[in-house]
């Protein structure tokens, strides 16, 4: 059946504080749409169906290949990337919802910065920078940069904490995502040597322990990433710190 | 899957300087390097228009992202090591008066109550683009291009902001952006124009050679209210003669 | 060194280890026991004052039993209120984990009121109430349908957050950590939970 129009129903909120609202636009169809282009659509024409002229929808976006995470919203009920969501592949009308974990910008557009303050907290890198060489860096075994290259992937687009239950407003819970970077500097022998200090943050407050096993995260995840292997693997490194810690050696 | 060569780099950015010793290299550490012209405001990455020349080979990006910022750091904790006053001594009124200078330019945008839609106009743009100014380029397709612009920059006055909100408003600071898309657009298009040759990813099939002898040098374009005004600096070739590059 | 945040980490690694030791081995021990009234009346007498005539008797009780239970229940109350476990799982649809989740969440609390009531009804009143529990009084006790039905689902409660619980230690201390490892231990505990819930059934109806 040829299409000729899209429909889109819009969850709209001006502000935190504001009451949303739902509006429904119409854009012509063409092939091969994805929700970022459908909705560059509705900005230039920002009208309702019912022909009610109204503010342009607000919500970000980035690199347009799935690897930023900005694009990050609930489309027809699923957690996903509006740049990966192909229109030809999605039910009409599309619905597109902010996600509900993260306090609200306005419209699409939510504040991903508890995942940020989390890698923070997690000393999420390794720190080589300097201005002078360092000379090269350890060999890493392909295995184990197979491994890495699967936890690399990671954007941080919030997709693992929208859909944990232990994720709530009042919970301080950093997520599966800052779990699996804590493995992922964990096992580059240069960032082993600040496997400690990283630990030590892991164990601390809304850290590896507050994670309840609901699973729901390494389904989420639109990189595949293993994210209750890291869990475990989490948990598995925490028990024999806290063994060595107790009984040294 | 459809395949299209899209605009993925733009070779050229923020003129930045540099300081280099009597063999010709670099002064780690300077605070010249990777400085603007506006002094005090450093750029490194994407944004500078060092290192690449007319073309930027695949990856090459890494390269002015990690060697521009391991210069552009030092040089920055140098330049401010070497301040003799810092932000705090600087009168409030100073802050003040270019706080209200964005307002004010915030506020005219969201007064803007045309017939235009900016991401209407944003999306013709890009279309002029990349049908004139991509990589092959006649002259009378580019001069066609910056009339199209000029014409763009004239509707932008008559933009209808349709949306006047001062909390997380895309809209206004996207039409501010695309003014300045349309600056700049402008200055790829007049400085392609007036290059006659070809090179790197600037071709020009009625001037299909390399011409080293007149082209050899840096476009730089400086903003005044009338458009950009152009000049041409020598390529520092003291380390390296270029040759003919052959695929 | 250790700040409260990590205290957090520790309680909640003692919360998950009392489930299995003493609180599960207890529960294995309560199984077994109990199921000497598959033999009859004299090994089921015989077992109850085999455990009245233990050494150090209240001391286990309350150090290895009770104490254990109390922490694991109250600590488990703040743990149920810290998630959401009715929040929406955007477009996962039915997942074994998040209804595990949610089924630890519940049956933990069913748990606090059925074993308060069972303890109330079996070892309070023998002890501060003189009652005397042997098998003729259990078996009166068990006698009416609606007593039934709460041990059943009682029963099935603590076997299946008892076996769902094995999964949780196994996954938050690290011993399986593979995908595989995760899938076949999901498995093994719901073999367990069955295996308990039947053997847990037919001892309440062994009493007769």
């Amino acid at each position: 059946m040829a299409k000729n129009t899209i429909e889109l129903k819009i969850k709209r909120q001006d502000g935190p504080n504001a009451a949303a609202r739902w509006e429904e636009f119409s854009i012509p169809y063409k092939p091969k749409m994805n929700v970022i282009s459908a909705l560059m659509e509705v900005r230039r024409h920002p009208y309702t169906v019912q022909g009610r002229k109204t503010t342009p929808p607000v919500w970000d976006a980035n690199c347009l290949e799935e690897v930023c995470g900005a694009c990050s919203m609930i489309i027809n009920g699923k957690v996903r990337q509006a740049c990966s969501a192909l229109v030809d592949q999605l039910e009409l009308p599309i619905v597109l919802e902010p996600m509900t974990k993260f306090p609200l910008v306005r419209d699409l557009v939510v504040d991903r910065q508890r995942m940020f303050d989390a890698l923070k907290r997690m000393h999420a890198w390794i720190p080589i920078d300097g201005t002078y060489n360092l000379g090269p860096g350890p060999r890493v075994d392909p295995n184990t940069s197979a491994m890495a290259y699967s936890l690399a992937r990671c954007m941080t687009c919030g997709c693992c904490l929208e859909v944990c239950p232990q994720i709530t407003p009042t919970s301080t819970f950093i997520g599966a995502a800052a779990i699996s970077q804590v493995r992922l500097f964990n096992m580059h022998p240069t960032g082993k040597m600040h496997a400690r200090e990283r630990l030590e943050a892991l164990m601390g407050e809304g850290g590896l322990q507050d994670c309840g096993n609901a699973q729901n995260c390494v389904h989420a995840c639109p990189k595949e990433i293993p994210l209750t292997e890291s869990i475990a693997a989490m948990g598995r490194e925490t028990t024999a710190y806290v063994l060595k810690r107790l009984f040294g050696g | 899957m459809r395949v299209f060569p899209s605009v993925h780099y733009t070779m050229g950015g923020l003129w930045i300087d540099y300081e280099a010793d009597a063999s010709g290299n670099i002064v780690a550490g300077s605070p010249r390097n990777h400085q603007t012209n506006i002094p005090g405001l450093f750029a490194a990455g994407e944004v500078d228009y060092e290192y690449h020349g007319a073309n930027r080979l695949g990856a090459n990006s890494l390269l002015s992202c990690f060697y521009g910022g391991m210069l552009a750091g030092p040089a920055m904790v140098n330049y401010a090591k070497g301040l003799e006053r810092s932000c705090d001594a600087v009168p409030a009124s100073v802050f003040e008066a270019e706080r209200k200078r964005q307002e004010e330019a915030f506020r005219r945008i969201c007064a803007l109550q045309g017939t235009e839609n900016p991401f209407v106009l944003h999306k013709e743009l890009g279309e002029v683009m990349t049908d004139n100014v991509a990589v092959v380029r006649y002259n009378d397709k580019l001069q066609a291009a910056d009339n199209a612009i000029l014409a763009f920059m004239d509707r932008w006055k008559r933009i209808d902001i349709h949306d006047a909100a001062t909390w997380a408003n895309q809209a206004v600071s996207f039409t501010r952006q695309l003014w300045n898309m349309l600056e700049l657009a402008r200055v790829i298009t007049l400085g392609a124009l007036r290059r006659d040759e070809s090179r790197g990813s600037h071709y020009k099939p009625d001037f299909p050679e390399r011409n080293d002898g007149e082209w050899l040098k840096t476009t730089l374009a400086t903003w005044t209210p009338s458009g950009p005004e152009f000049r041409y600096a020598p390529v520092d070739i003291s380390l390296l003669r270029p040759e003919a590059r052959k695929y | 060194m250790a700040t409260p945040a990590v205290w957090q980490f520790y309680l909640r690694r003692l919360h998950s280890l009392a489930g299995v030791f003493p609180i599960g081995v207890f529960l294995l021990e309560h199984f077994f026991g109990n199921a000497f009234a598959t033999r009859g009346p004299e090994a089921y007498n015989r077992y109850v004052e085999f455990l009245l005539g233990m050494p150090y008797l209240p001391a286990m009780e309350i150090g290895l039993v009770f104490g254990p239970l109390l922490f694991h229940g109250i600590y488990g109350l703040f743990i149920t209120a810290g998630g959401d476990a009715f929040h929406p799982a955007q477009g996962l649809g039915t997942r074994y984990h998040n209804v595990a989740y949610v089924l630890q969440r519940i049956t933990g609390i069913i748990l606090l009121l059925y074993i308060s009531y069972h303890v109330w009804n079996t070892r309070v009143q023998a002890v501060f109430f003189g009652q005397h529990v042997d098998y003729a009084y259990m078996a009166r006790y068990f006698a009416p349908a609606y007593e039934k039905a709460i041990y059943i689902v009682g029963i099935l409660c603590a076997c299946y957050h008892f076996a769902h619980g094995l999964f949780n230690v196994a996954y938050k201390w690290g011993l399986t950590v593979s995908a595989k490892a995760q899938q076949s231990m999901t498995y093994a505990s719901l073999v367990v939970f069955a295996a308990m819930s039947a053997v847990g059934i037919h001892i309440l109806f062994s009493f007769k």
